[in-house]
């Protein structure tokens, strides 16, 4: 035995490894340096990821716009709390209540104000081809300042005429050109239901899923357009209270002195209502929970895929790693750090994208699709534990990497 | 007197259960000297390449008693296990380096699970080692741009970069002519007696033992010839 080994041979002690910080950013490292070394897959991952992400982001846009969009009406409306039938599931399709319930909410101290408002869905001949769309029309009293849409306010007295009625500008263009014919020759005659009223005005509100477009009237054409309903049954009461009137308490002493064909609810419940019409109602909100879901799974197949070929495809180098004295965990690590790469490299372009598709959807469809933080932040979520979980399934890949099976 | 890095005994270790229990190793006692070179030689299915899985706490000791680097692996935990692999060198019969690092980043593979070092330290041992296997120049190749001997020497420098107490190799030349094995060899040969590291290495090529202090050899799960390289090679 030679000298230089008595001296330097001496058992060494084990070596600590690093922290969880330090090795963590290492595994990061392998992770990214893996994956870029064959960039035909890693885009082909990255594309999977934009390819869930973007058909998750449409999902929930479309889903949040149907319901953004079928509040919208209510919205718009100032006040502070609403009659409405017990029996309206959603108010496209209103079951009709007494109005003398709009007379009597005036006998509670704290109302200032109760107005009715009128709707019903009607046809609406397109002015350029003469086809009949169904529009959703809303009658109710100018004066009273009920409805706040953008363009109603200068209306007002031109609406007061006899068959007048104001259009809105963002229904679906199948109505045909009116806001541009209106632009280029004023007031003009259009055909709703029956009936030849004339076309005084624009307003802004937008289509949802229970109305391809829109038409407000004064109460009194409503009547005239809508003959087979009798006048003393209204759709919905908007009553608005004295200042500083306390809500609740107005809301306890409306219900105190209404018979049960009438709810009282305030404008958030009321815009609840209407939302669990849509979401809980009919299957319209499911459809777009499971998109979202087929999305994120056939993402999670495509990232589990490429994690797992990786593997597959690295097993003895794996091995040789685990020999070298690489812990399980460390190397799980590894493969979920390249799973979060790839859930960001894949969402940023995936949200850019999806931004661009909301403002093609958004012109072509009238519906309200914003791209919002708290969306970006749920669906980067969903994005992450997406690839998280293919990650984590991958991982039992790991298992295979037998240092003892390389001798 | 310190601790022979290699000290088996009574060690006996069999694949499957039951009726398909099958013994490969027996009774086996081996010891490796600090700074000794060792080859284990045999038959296939003479169990020496099990027993170098169980010195290198690759696989979990049934029966006996099997202490590497002064620890006791009989009834070690996985854990324990992996952090005894670090102090290890390995040489497999083909390179396995990571394809998509280059030579230097493969050798500093070997340090990272070392918290002690920093980045620039552990490339910089890993140039000097690889410098030291006459890789200078290649030290920035992907391991695809290099031969197969260079590859092994890489390997061999990712081996030994750690200062491992005791490198095992198991047939480091099967890939290999008989010059860039050779060259491997004795290569692996005069950097781990430099640096005080004990060899196991597990070979058939008859080309290679005399770089051998001691050769023992293995049949059907014992020792059966255990000598010093010139009477065993005879």
């Amino acid at each position: 035995m030679n000298a230089i080994s008595d001296i330097r041979g001496r058992v060494r002690e084990v070596a600590h490894p690093p922290g969880l910080l330090a090795s963590s950013g290492l595994a990061l490292r392998l992770a990214w340096r893996q994956l870029w070394s064959e960039k035909a897959r890693l885009a082909s991952a990255i594309a999977g990821v934009m390819f869930a992400c973007v058909l998750v982001f449409t999902q929930l846009g479309f889903r949040a716009a149907l319901f953004e969009s079928a509040t919208t009406l209510i919205g718009s409306m100032r006040a502070d709390l609403f009659l409405m039938s017990p029996m309206t599931l959603a108010s496209f399709r209103p079951e009709p209540m007494p109005r003398v319930r709009v007379s009597q909410a005036l006998g509670v101290e704290q109302v200032q104000a109760a107005v009715p408002v009128y709707l019903t869905q009607s046809s609406f001949r397109n002015p350029e081809t003469g086809r009949r769309r169904t529009i959703q029309l809303i009658g109710f009293d100018v004066d009273a300042g009920v409805l706040d849409l953008p363009g109603l306010a200068p209306l007002r007295d031109a609406l007061k005429q006899p068959d007048s009625f104001a259009f809105d500008t963002r229904s679906r263009p199948e109505f045909g050109p009116v806001g541009k014919m209106f632009e280029e020759r004023g007031a003009f005659p259009a055909q709703i239901g029956n009936r030849d009223m004339r076309m005084v005005g624009t307003i802004s509100m937008g289509t949802s899923f229970g109305a391809d477009g829109n038409a407000v009237m004064s109460e009194l054409n409503f009547q005239r357009v809508v003959k087979q309903r009798p006048g003393t049954m209204v759709d919905l009461a908007a009553i608005r209270l004295k200042p500083g009137a306390d809500l609740r308490e107005a809301q306890a002493a409306l219900r105190a002195i209404m018979p049960p064909d009438v709810s009282v609810m305030t404008q958030a419940e009321l815009r609840a209502h209407e939302r669990d019409y849509w979401e809980k109602g009919t299957p319209i909100g499911f459809i777009f929970t499971f998109g979202s879901l087929m999305g994120l799974i056939v993402g999670m197949v495509i990232v589990y895929q490429i994690l797992f070929s990786d593997i597959a495809g690295h097993l003895k180098e794996y091995a040789t790693l685990k020999a070298m004295g690489y812990s399980n965990g460390h190397l799980s690590r590894v493969v979920l750090g390249a799973a979060v790469i790839l859930a960001f490299a894949g969402f940023v372009p995936g949200a850019i994208a999806s931004s661009v598709l909301y403002s093609v959807v958004t012109d072509a469809t009238f519906l309200p699709l914003h791209m919002t933080t708290g969306r970006a932040f749920a669906v980067f979520g969903m994005i992450f534990g997406m690839c998280a979980g293919a990650g984590l399934l991958a991982m039992r890949k790991l298992r295979d990497a037998n240092p003892a099976d390389m001798f | 007197m310190m601790a022979n890095p290699v000290e088996v005994k009574g060690l006996t270790y069999a694949y499957g259960e039951g009726a398909l229990r099958r013994e490969v190793l027996r009774d086996v006692d081996l010891r490796v000297a600090p700074g000794e070179i060792v080859i284990l030689t045999g038959p296939s299915g003479s169990g020496k390449t099990t027993l170098l899985t169980l010195a290198g706490a690759l696989r979990a000791v049934q029966e006996g008693s099997c202490r590497v680097l002064g620890h006791e692996l009989a009834g070690a935990r996985e854990a324990e296990r992996v952090a005894l692999r670090r102090s290890i060198g390995f040489i497999f019969q083909s390179h396995n380096l990571l394809g998509f690092l280059t030579a230097r980043q493969n050798v500093a593979m070997a340090l990272e699970m070392d918290g002690a070092t920093g980045e620039r330290e552990r490339l910089e041992r890993a140039g000097e080692m690889l410098a030291s296997v006459g890789l200078a120049e290649h030290a920035d190749k992907l391991p695809s741009q290099l031969s197969g001997g260079q590859r092994q020497r890489v390997a061999v420098a990712r081996a030994l970069v750690a200062s491992p107490g005791l490198v095992l190799a198991d047939e480091p030349t099967a890939a290999l002519d008989k010059a860039s094995g050779q060259e491997v060899v004795h290569l692996l040969r005069d950097l781990a007696r430099s640096r005080g590291a004990a060899i196991l290495l597990v070979t058939h090529d008859p080309r290679i033992l005399d770089v051998a202090d001691r050769i023992v050899a293995m049949e059907d799960g014992r020792v059966v010839a255990d000598g010093a390289a010139r009477a065993v090679t005879g």
